[in-house]
């Protein structure tokens, strides 16, 4: 029966029903301070942020509001006011990319310009584009160095910076179970940072490893922020979300170069619009021994190697 | 599972309860004082350095001839043709270093009747700023390409209609005595996302430790 | 109808009455798996603050522990269904009963998986964006969309199963066919699809040419239905034990020819992966060297998948010899088999795929100390409810729970 403990019981015992009271305070207490982690939280999302449709959903006045909420956040968290636009795909215009790995000298210039451009986190540390060290005889990427440092090119060596392909068929678009990730008319393929769920498939189904994922709240320093700013391109992204390149599509839409391509000292990057055909790439394609990474997988990138003749 | 059916025992050994209650009461702690840590740091990345993505192109391009800063005039009267061969000249243009593949000879480029000029195949002066016409003389198909959009350094905009691109010219890159594109100094090499050393120090072995603990 | 409602609530609410009845065993059990289980909470809060860079995930290898255990565990949950194909198929009435304790094993393993998957997303909070119709589903194009549905319905048919048949034996009604076994069947054949739909998560990727092959479906579905039914071995025995509940060596043994076969489909597969990769010695299969033999000076999988392949192997034996009609023989080779698979399919599988990474760079995984945690603290949760599930459950098969039995002493 319901007896209360007795000292002098035989090896002592306690009833089920004290016992079981005793417990449950236990582990309500316990799970009470399980929570504790909770207190540090900086980053829980604001109601409209949680109930947010998909970009291909809203409306101009939304993403009015939705642009005058994140400048508004910006400017509260760096000190800077941004200049957030939502720059459209323009008619009649499909990009292309050419990198010229008879020029590229491995400096990674593109690397930290694309960086800077499009506000990366710097610790941890994402880098949209990858430069490989080939050595001469093979385009096999196993055999690559991606670590190389000091004076190059180094002899002996070839380089062939690897970023987003922008596939027309792309295996990242396919994997995502929440299309968080399309193709936009113009060829770029988007991340609606708002909708990704964080699942990391399409980070496991790209065949070019280009994407890149928001282990922690992006670190930027307060005086390296670019202030202009795409909502779907480099306005600061949050934790938990996957990027990549994007063609810098805030400076493409509007008719600039990518950020890489007008840093690149020796010119190996070419950029522009393949449906016309005095482009530069137009006429890459045209006269150049162009071709294109890992082929058999069957991706139909948009970014072409060449070399020089 | 089933004590009622075991016999009806419904009493719990103290040990049983100590363990229990005790084990939970000192999770509560645990958790409260965060006593199991938040685990290693990744190792500190390095700040950005300006160098890193310096828009600029590798050599400043002049804007007049000049020779340690006195224009060409002054020691040249642009009437008679120069002749001869500068290097036996005295202490000017010595120094110049000439590792121009085949093209060793400095009236090439060189026009003798107005050094501030470079001249052409028959002798007329090329202007310093259309130098590309200079090194189109002999690298035609570059020139093609450069003219394309294919060959050099393009800034500005891809889209025509919006200005255009801004082609920079071949002496911002190439030395015209010394052309061969010069190796630089790799930016850093990259480290893993989130955190892990960088892959530079060590090659084989590094990695093994890079996921930390 | 009232009237039955009010019954069922009645019969819920003396189920729930049993989980607070047992002896010390019971409490001692119910106390450390709670322990673990808030361990686990903690844990995951800390990565909720935090990021996912509590763990050790990287770029390159972007899946880890959890997506290795939500694999191995659907595998699981696939195979406890298949303790039905005797009962339904072959009639055999004397396992009726089992089924249920199968059943409530997938359901209980199923939330395990929903659990691991929803640890492993970046953001949590944003999973409504998978909900057909609210939010954006990228059906039928994304093989994790087919995940979704057939994991979530799989758990509903389960769930209707047990609860329907339970409730019957407890009002000691007969079941009606027609509530049940339509769903009975369809829950054998979405047993074999949630394991190939979750196969094929990673078999339709281009870029991951270790994962690229069509045998890893078949494979999948071997390993699952040795892992599974050996579990279910064990845990039969321990209801045995620790329960009133008859269960012959009949059912014991027949899990066991179940086991035997699939054993060596298992490795006869295993086998015919490992002449493909290493006769063919193309530039492909550095991953699978990666695993089997190091890479580039990084060998950190090599000690475990030799150690599964012992494992394997020894436990194979010990099946196909008649001294594993004893028990004693029997639950070693299904422990050793659980463990052998278990790192087979996490660490050989999933993880290899991503070294080297597709631009070759050389990034090896280990989990983090919070990683383990997580993962320690949902599989203690699943044995919690497995354990609330048996001990509701019991007592209405032993006929001891009925409408008008008296309630528990106190």
């Amino acid at each position: 029966m319901g007896d209360e403990q007795r000292p002098d019981g035989k090896g002592g015992e306690i009833s089920r029903r004290a016992f079981l009271a005793a417990a449950a305070t236990a582990a309500v207490a316990a799970t009470a301070a399980a929570l504790a982690p909770m207190q540090d939280i900086t980053d829980l999302p604001t109601l409209e942020e949680f109930l947010r449709k998909h970009y291909t959903e809203l409306t101009p006045t939304d993403k009015e509001a939705i642009i005058a909420r994140i400048s508004a956040q910006v400017e509260k968290e760096y000190g800077v006011r941004p200049h957030l636009t939502d720059p459209q795909p323009m008619t009649g215009v499909e990009y292309g990319y050419a990198l010229n790995i008879g020029r590229c000298i491995g400096c990674r210039k593109c690397v930290y310009a694309c960086v800077e451009e499009n506000n990366q986190s710097r610790d941890p540390q994402i880098q949209y584009i990858r430069v490989l060290e080939m050595k001469k005889g093979s385009i096999d990427v196993e055999t690559s160095n991606t670590d190389y440092e000091g004076e190059v090119p180094k002899k002996d060596s070839f380089y062939m910076p690897v970023q987003c392909q922008q596939c027309r068929k792309a295996p990242c678009v396919k994997a995502c179970p929440v299309k968080a990730t399309w193709q936009d008319p113009d060829g770029i393929v988007v991340i609606d940072y708002n909708w990704c769920i964080g699942c990391r498939y399409c980070m496991a189904a790209c065949p070019y490893g280009a994407r890149r994922f928001n282990f922690e709240k992006p670190m930027i320093p307060k005086e390296e922020l670019n202030p202009e700013m795409g909502l779907i391109s480099n306005r600061p992204r949050p934790k938990g979300v996957v990027e990549k390149c994007h063609f810098c599509l805030h400076r493409t839409r509007n008719g600039k170069y990518p950020a890489c391509v007008e840093v690149c000292p020796t010119g190996s990057r070419k950029f522009g619009n393949l449906l016309d055909p005095e482009s530069e790439i137009s006429i890459i394609l045209k006269t150049k021994r162009v071709f294109i990474l890992k082929e058999e997988v069957g991706t139909l990138p948009r970014f072409y190697y060449y070399f020089n003749i | 599972m089933n004590g009622d059916t075991n016999g009806g025992s419904n009493k719990i050994p103290l040990w049983v309860a100590a363990l229990s209650i005790g084990g939970l009461l000192l999770l509560a702690v645990v958790f409260a004082m965060n006593l199991l840590g938040d685990g290693p740091k990744g190792e500190p990345i390095a700040k950005l350095l300006p160098a890193y993505s310096d828009n600029a192109t590798v050599r400043k391009v002049r804007k007049e001839m000049t020779f340690d800063g006195a224009p060409c005039q002054s020691c040249h009267d642009g009437v008679d043709p120069i002749q001869g061969d500068p290097k036996g000249k005295g202490v000017f243009h010595e120094a110049i270093k000439i590792q121009h593949g085949r093209n060793q000879h400095c009236f090439n480029c060189h026009n003798r009747k107005q050094p501030a000029d470079f001249a052409n195949f028959d002798g007329s002066p090329i202007k310093l700023a259309d130098v590309q016409m200079l090194c189109a003389k002999c690298h035609g198909t570059t020139y093609r390409d450069w003219n394309d959009g294919v060959h050099g350094k393009r800034t500005g905009f891809w889209d025509v209609s919006k200005g255009g691109p801004k082609p920079t010219v071949c002496i911002a890159c190439h030395d015209p005595h010394w052309p061969i594109f010069k190796p630089l100094t790799a930016a850093p090499a990259p480290h893993v996302n989130p955190r892990g050393p960088a892959k530079s120090a060590h090659r084989a072995g590094a990695e093994e430790h890079g996921g930390h603990e | 109808m009232t009237q039955a409602i009010k019954d069922y609530i009645v019969f819920v609410g003396r189920c729930a009455r049993e989980t607070i009845h047992g002896d010390w065993r019971y409490f001692l059990w119910m106390s450390a798996l709670t322990a673990i289980s808030l361990l686990g909470l903690n844990a995951y809060l800390k990565q909720f603050v935090v990021g996912l860079s509590v763990t050790g995930m990287t770029d390159q290898v972007s899946w880890g522990l959890y997506i290795a255990n939500f694999t191995f565990l659907v595998g699981m949950a696939a195979a406890a269904v298949m303790l039905v194909v005797p009962v339904y198929i072959y009639e055999d009435e004397t396992l009726h009963d089992i089924v249920i304790l199968g059943e409530l094993l997938a359901v209980a393993v199923i939330i395990m998986c929903l659990l691991f998957v929803t640890v492993d997303l970046g953001r949590p909070d944003r999973f409504w964006h998978m909900i057909p119709g609210i939010g954006k589903f990228n059906w039928p194009i994304s093989m994790l969309s087919w995940d979704v549905i057939v994991l979530n319905v799989y758990l509903i048919l389960n769930a209707h199963i047990c609860g329907y048949l339970v409730y019957m034996v407890y009002q000691k009604r007969k079941p009606a066919p027609m509530w049940y076994i339509p769903f009975v069947f369809t829950a054998i054949v979405w047993a074999f699809s949630i394991h190939t739909v979750t196969a094929f998560l990673y078999v339709g990727l281009g870029g991951r040419p270790f994962w690229n092959s069509a045998i890893i479906a078949p494979r999948f579905l071997a390993s699952a239905f040795t892992a599974g039914p050996g579990f279910l071995i064990l845990t039969l025995q321990i209801i045995r034990r620790v329960t009133k509940y008859r269960i012959g060596d009949k059912a014991i043994m027949m899990l066991r020819n179940i086991v035997q076969v699939s054993m060596i489909i298992n490795v006869f597969l295993l086998f015919c992966e490992l002449f493909t990769e290493f006769y063919t010695d193309s530039a492909h299969v550095a991953s699978a060297k990666y695993l089997y033999f190091g890479l580039h000076g990084h060998h950190g999988l090599v000690p475990w998948i030799w150690t599964a392949m012992a494992l394997d192997t020894v436990a194979l034996v010990l099946l196909m010899l008649p001294q594993s009609r004893s028990l004693k023989y029997l639950n070693m080779a299904c422990g050793l088999a659980i463990i052998g698979i278990w790192i087979e399919k996490g660490m050989g599988l999933i993880i290899p795929a991503f070294v080297p990474s597709p631009l070759g760079e050389m990034v090896e995984y280990f989990p983090t100390r919070n990683e383990w945690l997580v993962c320690a603290g949902i599989w203690a949760f699943g044995m919690l409810l497995y354990t609330v599930f048996l001990k509701m459950t019991i007592p209405v098969l032993t006929r001891e729970l009925t409408p008008t039995s008296a309630p528990p002493a106190v």
